[in-house]
């Protein structure tokens, strides 16, 4: 299968970015909160889960149960795959070659 | 925390339809979240109903947002998020409107389906809110009731016979007093009799109409005087003073609206009467929902006491009840039949007594017709929805190569979906404007339609109920109607639709698949109205066909309230009646007589018959209609007499008493037997013995669909009754002579003031105005739906003909000739619309008993009918499928083949 071009939309950036903050502990709920928080946008679970259950069928995210040692309920998290990891650096590449030299206007404007 | 156990049914619905549309590995994912919110949120203190709906509208949510991702993945790629949710939305509403104006031909056809649709919905929403949904004009009016009593012969007539109208009694008098004794459940008790009342002013008699009520009665509706007091227990004495309550518009238009009409002094019959109070405009104590009661619909005008001297008279009495609040109408009911149970000893003749809701009573049979035709409206609501998504979808086709282009320039998909469903909007809030305009100015003409006698039309309005109602209707039509082209519009790959000739073959089958179901359900729901109104026409038709028993033609009553003054004792009235006759025979073109209770007037007598037996007790015959006659009656009327003899003047006072009885009388009397010359007594006319001397024909007294009642005649100068309805049969300009007969009343008695007049035959169309209005209305929305239907199924073999131009010109070239080529279109045509027959007749054959109780002598799965509008159909879908198949058979296949 050829794999995909490397473009993302914006909120699956937005996720993915956001599960590889929050490193060990991406699960759907904090994923919401990281976006809320950090990309500065309220999330409503449909389009949350659209879109992590979208990342996961091409294959760009897993998704992984943990059982907590002392007991207690199996919590589900989210981990960036390899070509998911892969598929973002490309992303982010392509866009901060277009953002090279921009940077003045960018930060400044905001 | 496991609440699962608890949840609401809609979390329970909301929360299966997520995890279908969830992959599986994810739900647990999803589910442990939601529920994590939910405990949360439990932790915080909401109430269960808040619980509740949030979690069904966060799993609906997940749910459709799953669901649309998976049904148009691309829709996701490149808008992610909420397209709804974000700006550009004026953008979006420029574009449309800029779009739908330069489409005005489908724009105009959309806009005025919808408004049509929703105009005719809503008007008759309207009267459904206004009838039906409204409540009594009376304080806490769930807690009234209107009590009625059987008879033993009313216990053995089938339920549909029991329910019809007429034959619903009201109580006796004496029965209601009994009832104030027992333990009922009813806090209060009223009673009230219509009644006519003669008004002497200086300047003549007025015909007043009116009750005559127990104080109880306006303690039981609770409504308050505007002006001094409402009738009170000192008034039901037999020897209190007569006093009288005025109603407003009587107030306004005698008094001229002051306070001191009150002590006033008006002559009614006769008697001065004390004004002490006057009720608000628009008090009435509840009327039946009949055609035939005596008041005109409108006020009635005022209020006397009626008198326990009714307790001893066999008066039949309307009343009502407020139940105690700690008492439901059934065993308000059950305990009115047991007191009545206690009390047959006394009065033998009534066999029960049961309550039912004041409003069920006033509304009647009306609320199911109002239900039936809410519903018969939405079916023609649907069809005309979904043919607007029909061509829609099509339009939506047609552009294609638009969204193609759009999409090539990069637009998202989710954008082109959302700049459509803003088309949609627009029109539908456009065709919602104009339906509620139509329903504006559709609603008087249906309130036209509508009897005069049916309940409670005066308050039908266009409240801010109704405008709701018709906003969400709009909402949702857009919502059904916007959903599908938008999605199929949106599935265009640019590669595809730009290519210049060829088609996209899975567009083109998506598209006309679509279009396929569409048709097929309006053809069917269109099947299932035709079913109804060829039902219910040839139901109106053998109901209006009914054999009357009498000629209607030419035929007037003319309702009489002799002055009391001169006419006072029975042998003054009789009299009156007798000389009054004659003078009106003497008119040129009428002859007269009088009886009193003329058929189809709404009016009846009932009494008891006595069979005399030689050396037995005398069997008893309960409820047969009692009509008191002038010798002439029978004649005058055109009523055959079928054996014996008809009344003649020899038939006087003195004579020995003679009676005609009808021909179910006398099969019910003494079957297959000679009853002339037989005996026997009614209960009232305590004469010793009547001699039958003849048998007339059967009457339809009670109403065209109403049984025959078993009939007796007696000559009014044998009987007690009054015979006050003159009956006058013209022949020529009906106006000129009533005109007339107003002149020969006035000569003989200034005095006597001629009440109602009735046109028998108009009297009749009254009679079968509900029906009629039913019959009408689904008529006509079966042949609104039935011309939408097949206008759609025309659009869809049009447009997949003209798709096939090419396929039948290759064919023709090849040797196909035109027939097999028509065949071929047409197939795919009646292929659709048979399929919509089948659908639609199962779907009437499983609605059918929705119509049972409207049906007159016919089976709601009437075989005739259903045959018959299933060949129509078909035929009529052949006819929509072969205009656009000749078309293709036209084609030169040297120009089709030339043209690739």
């Amino acid at each position: 299968m050829t794999s995909r071009r490397a473009d993302l939309g914006e909120l699956e950036t937005l996720v993915m970015l956001a599960v590889l903050r929050l490193r060990h502990d991406a699960s759907a709920p904090r994923i919401r909160e990281e976006i809320a928080e950090g990309g500065g946008r309220k999330l409503s679970r449909g389009a949350m889960y659209a879109t992590l259950s979208r990342l996961e069928r091409k294959g760009l995210l897993d998704l992984s149960v943990r059982q907590p040692s002392e007991g207690g309920r199996a919590r589900h998290h989210f981990e960036l795959s390899r070509e998911g990891l892969a598929t973002l650096r490309t992303a982010q590449r392509h866009l901060s070659r277009m953002r090279a030299g921009l940077e003045s206007i960018l930060e400044a404007s905001s | 925390m496991n609440r699962r156990g608890g949840d609401g049914i809609l979390v329970r619905i909301a929360r299966r339809l997520a995890r279908a549309a969830v992959a599986r590995a994810f739900w647990p994912v999803v589910d442990d979240d939601l529920r994590e919110g939910m405990s949360e949120r439990e932790g915080l203190g909401w109430p269960r109903w808040r619980l509740d709906m949030w979690a069904a509208a966060q799993y609906a949510t997940v749910a459709a947002r799953l669901a649309v991702d998976r049904m148009i993945p691309s829709l996701g790629d490149d808008r992610p998020g909420n397209v709804l949710a974000r700006g550009g939305w004026s953008l979006d509403l420029k574009q449309a409107l800029r779009i739908l104006r330069s489409r005005p031909a489908t724009t105009a056809t959309v806009v005025a389906t919808v408004a049509l649709a929703i105009g005719a919905t809503t008007a008759v929403y309207s009267v459904v809110d206004g009838v039906l949904l409204r409540p009594l004009p009376y304080p806490d009016p769930d807690r009234l009731a209107r009590i009625w009593q059987t008879t033993a012969h009313q216990q053995q007539v089938s339920e549909a016979e029991f329910r019809s109208l007429a034959n619903r009694l009201t109580p006796l008098a004496p029965s209601y007093y009994d009832w104030l004794g027992a333990d009922t459940g009813f806090e209060s008790l009223g009673a009230y009799v219509d009644a006519a009342f003669v008004l002497q002013r200086p300047d003549g008699a007025q015909a007043l109409l009116g009750q005559e009520a127990t104080s109880g009665l306006f303690e039981t509706l609770g409504v308050q005087p505007i002006l001094g007091r409402y009738l009170q227990p000192t008034d039901d004495a037999a020897d209190s003073a007569p006093v009288v309550v005025l109603g407003e518009a009587f107030w306004r238009g005698h008094f001229g609206g002051r306070s001191d009409a009150l002590g006033a002094d008006l002559i009614l019959d006769g008697r001065p009467h004390t004004v002490v109070g006057v009720m608000p405009a628009k008090f009435e104590a509840p009327t039946r929902a009949s055609w035939g009661t005596m008041l005109p619909p409108g006020d009635p005008l005022l209020w006397t006491p009626l008198r326990d001297e009714a307790r001893r008279g066999w008066k039949n009495v309307s009343v009502v009840g407020r139940l105690r609040r700690d008492v439901s109408l059934e065993a308000a009911s059950d305990r009115l039949a047991i007191a009545q149970d206690a009390m047959t000893a006394a009065h033998p003749q009534y066999r029960g007594a049961w309550a039912e809701s004041l409003t069920d009573s006033v509304v009647g049979d009306v609320r199911s017709t109002l239900w039936f035709l809410l519903g018969a409206v939405g079916l023609a609501l649907v069809v005309a929805t979904v043919n607007v998504a029909n061509i829609l979808t099509a339009s939506g086709f047609s552009r294609r190569r638009e969204m193609a282009v759009r999409i090539a320039l990069g637009a998202g998909r989710g954008r082109l979906v959302r700049g459509l469903l803003v088309e949609t909007a627009v029109m539908a809030a456009l065709g919602g404007l104009g339906g509620i305009l139509v329903a504006w100015l559709g609603l008087p003409l249906l309130l036209r339609l509508l009897p005069p006698s049916f309940p409670r039309h005066e308050v039908v309005e266009m409240s801010t109920g109704v405008l709701l109602f018709g906003l969400t209707i709009t909402g949702v039509t857009a919502l059904l109607v916007g959903t599908i082209p938008a999605l199929l519009a949106a599935r265009a790959e640019p590669q595809d639709a730009m290519r210049s000739t060829a088609h996209s073959v899975s567009a083109v089958r998506a598209s006309a698949t679509a279009r396929g179901a569409l048709v097929l359900v309006e053809v069917s729901l269109a099947f299932v109205l035709l079913v109804g109104a060829g039902l219910l026409g040839n139901s109106f038709l053998r109901l209006w066909s009914m054999e009357r028993g009498f000629a209607t033609r030419g035929l007037v009553a003319m309702r009489l309230a002799p002055d009391p003054e001169r006419y006072g004792t029975e042998e003054e009235s009789d009299l009156f009646a007798e000389t009054l006759a004659a003078r009106l025979g003497e008119v040129p073109g009428v002859r007269a007589t009088a009886v009193n209770n003329l058929p189809l007037s709404g009016q009846r007598s009932g009494t008891r018959l006595y069979l005399e037996r030689p050396g037995a007790e005398p069997e008893v015959v309960e409820d047969v209609l009692l009509t008191v006659v002038l010798n002439n009656y029978l004649d005058v009327m055109g009523i055959p007499v079928v054996a014996g003899r008809g009344l003649e003047s020899s038939d006087g006072p003195g004579a020995p008493p003679v009676a005609i009885v009808s021909e179910t009388l006398a099969r019910r009397l003494w079957p297959g037997e000679n009853v002339i010359g037989r005996n026997l007594r009614t209960f009232d006319d305590s004469i010793a013995s009547i001699e039958i001397v003849g048998i007339a024909a059967d009457v339809r007294h009670e109403g065209l669909a109403a049984a025959v009642a078993p009939t007796v005649y007696l000559p009014a100068s044998q009987s007690r009754r009054d015979t006050h309805e003159m009956v006058l049969r013209i022949r020529g300009d009906i106006a000129h002579a009533i005109q007339s007969a107003r002149v020969v009343v006035a000569r003989l008695s200034p005095a006597t003031p001629v009440g109602r007049v009735l046109v028998l035959d108009q009297a009749i169309a009254d009679s079968v105005a509900i029906p009629r209005f039913r019959t009408v209305m689904v008529v006509a929305l079966a042949g609104l739906a039935a011309v939408v239907a097949l206008l759609g199924l025309y659009g869809v073999v049009a447009v997949a003909v003209a798709q096939r131009t090419k396929e039948f010109g290759v064919r023709m070239a090849l040797g196909a000739g035109p027939r097999s080529i028509v065949l071929r279109a047409v197939a795919g045509g009646v292929a659709l619309g048979g399929g919509g027959v089948a659908l639609g007749l199962f779907m009437a054959w499983v609605a059918s008993n929705v119509l049972a109780a409207f049906l007159f002598e016919i089976a709601p799965t009437d075989p005739v009918t259903y045959v018959g509008v299933t060949i129509a159909v078909l035929a009529v879908c052949t006819v929509a499928a072969a205009v656009p198949a000749r078309r293709a058979a036209m084609v030169d296949p040297v120009r089709v083949l030339k043209g690739e």
